[in-house]
């Protein structure tokens, strides 16, 4: 350092001979000396300041560091330009990158792509008004791993300001686990659910299957007590048919007795059948011929009655045959086509198609009609016994709940949709009972009912 | 004459059969009951018997035993609507080759007669 003794020393080598101006120019260098002296000092102590504070950042920046690298989370800095400044260990291994391949490269190569644009709009907006907040609220988010990989994630955002500048503090937890146990314990909830919507159903068909079995002993003591005043009823009017007289008004009387009679008669027969839809349990081999012949025989009777009905018959040319009691075939089958008759009946576009099909499994028979439909409200009781749309005598209410019953019983099934004005559609299933073994068993156990 | 007897609790099925088979070429005679049925079978030959399954008393195939002990030969009809709660006992009965056929009820006038008509020219 400067100091006087020097400056001394300097100006005594070079005296000059006026020694008043010397003196006089010595003071004012002595005065400037001092000011200089005094700034010296100020600038020391400004240094040392800067130097104490240098550490100070240092020792904070080490602790920051510190505090990071010791975070279970994986830790990230950006800047307002989301860039990347510093990350930690744990985002090294949560993201599979190392650090100096991410530092100074955008936030974007951690973004999936589909996620980028809209993170874009996102990210100037966080800017606008920055908070310390959680990332996506109520959305899932996911963090691009180096090797392409996805991985769950929950993002927090702490908007930072150092040195006048904004940087993002970006914390990253891995939820991959959770979101497993999460997907485990959804997976337990449906389950859950659906066994108790099973139980329901069950419980619901059980007391159905009650109610029925006890409507079908009561169906059958009635129907049999019926027979008998039938029976004579028949015979009555079939007598006096014979003996007739010359009365023609008489006569027409006679005949509607009988028509009316065997109207209860086929009544009758609904009920038994219902409540015993065993009677005929054996199992004849349907083939393509067969079939054809009880579709295309069952519409031709109907085209006699309303010949402006069209019929398609159609069996896909991989039929396969299956096994169905024929007669119990012939009734199901003449039960839906009168359905679908009467549905077509008063629309303007009367058309019934029959579309049969098979697969390794089942034989598929579609019957769709143009007709009338059936609403929402009453598709659901479509199969319960004694419940008709059908204006009075046109049926008895027991056609679809005897047909389901059929076809349930041989395993098969039957579902109905409809649209009110388009008409109604029935898929009907048969099982393929392939092995004649399996027949023979069931006619010994069955065979002698008759 | 071809001789028939009915066996039924109804009379309405009683009477039925009678007007089917007035003038027709065969005598018909009705039982109210089981047991009447069977005397009336003792007592004299039939051609053919149409027992009813259910009947108070005595029921059809009770009825159907009895009168086969003295007569193994006379065509005989279980004339029923429906046969599911006797359905053992007509098997038991079968498989004891008891000898019977099963008409369902109703039967109209004409399918009476054309059955009682083949009934008798087989059994010739």
């Amino acid at each position: 350092m400067l100091t006087m003794k020097h400056l001394m020393r300097m100006f005594k080598f070079k005296r000059h001979p006026d020694r008043k101006k010397i003196t006089e120019d010595f003071a004012s260098v002595q005065l400037k000396l001092n000011d200089l002296e005094t700034l010296n000092s100020t600038l020391e102590a400004e240094l040392s300041n800067q130097r104490i504070k240098i550490s100070q950042l240092k020792e904070s920046e080490e602790r920051f560091r510190m505090l990071a690298e010791s975070s279970p989370n994986a830790i990230l800095l950006t800047d307002d330009h989301n860039q990347i400044k510093m990350i930690n260990h744990q985002a090294e291994m949560l993201l599979g990158y190392d650090r100096s391949e991410l530092v100074g490269s955008s936030i974007d190569v951690l973004i999936p792509s589909r996620f980028r644009n809209k993170h874009k709009k996102h990210s100037k907006m966080y800017f606008n008004d920055p908070q310390a907040r959680i990332m996506g609220h109520g959305r899932d988010l996911s963090a691009l791993h180096k090797s392409g990989n996805e991985i769950p994630v929950e993002i927090g955002l702490t908007p930072l300001f150092s040195q006048g500048q904004l940087i993002v503090l970006i914390t990253i937890v891995d939820i991959t686990e959770r979101k497993k146990h999460e997907e485990r314990l959804r997976q337990q909830n449906e389950e859950l659910l659906r066994s108790s919507y099973e139980l329901e159903k069950r419980t619901s068909q059980l007391i159905q299957s009650e109610k029925m079995s006890a409507l079908g002993t009561l169906v059958a003591g009635v129907a049999h007590e019926l027979n008998n005043p039938l029976t004579g009823i028949l015979h009555y009017s079939q007598y006096l048919k014979k003996n007739r007289v010359d009365d023609q008004k008489y006569n027409e009387i006679i005949d509607d007795i009988i028509l009316e009679a065997k109207r209860c008669e086929e009544i009758v027969k609904n009920l038994l059948q219902y409540a015993y839809p065993h009677e005929d349990s054996r199992k004849n081999r349907i083939n393509e011929d067969t079939l054809r012949e009880i579709l295309e025989g069952t519409c031709q009777l109907f085209i006699l009655k309303n010949n402006e009905i069209k019929f398609l018959v159609s069996i896909d040319h991989h039929f396969q045959d299956f096994y169905f009691n024929i007669n119990k075939l012939k009734q199901i089958t003449a039960n839906l086509i009168k359905n679908a008759v009467d549905a077509v009946e008063t629309c303007p576009k009367k058309e019934i198609m029959i579309r049969v099909s098979s697969n390794k499994h089942q034989c598929n028979m579609v019957i769709e009609d143009t007709g009338i439909g059936i609403d929402q409200e009453n598709l659901h009781r479509i199969f319960d016994p004694f419940y008709t749309t059908k204006e009075v005598g046109k049926g008895t209410g027991l056609g679809l709940s005897i047909t389901r019953k059929i076809i349930e019983d041989d395993g098969g099934s039957i579902n109905l949709s409809s649209q009110v004005g388009k008409g109604t559609t029935i898929h009907l299933i048969f099982p393929l009972i392939q092995e004649e073994k399996t027949i023979k068993i069931y006619e010994q156990t069955t065979g002698n009912r008759r | 004459m071809n001789k028939l007897l009915v066996i039924d609790d109804d009379s309405a099925i009683r009477k039925s059969f009678m007007l089917t088979f007035e003038n027709s070429g065969f005598k018909i005679e009705t039982a109210s009951s089981g047991m009447e049925g069977i005397e009336m079978a003792k007592a004299s030959g039939y051609n053919i018997i149409f027992i009813d399954l259910k009947m108070p008393g005595m029921n059809g195939i009770e009825t159907l035993d009895s009168i086969r002990r003295f007569n193994k030969d006379v065509i005989i009809y279980i004339f029923t609507a429906f046969h599911k709660e006797f359905l053992l006992e007509l098997q038991e009965a079968a498989a004891r080759e008891l000898k019977f056929e099963i008409v369902h009820k109703p039967l109209y006038s004409e399918q009476l007669l054309e059955l009682v008509q083949n009934a008798l020219l087989k059994n010739i």
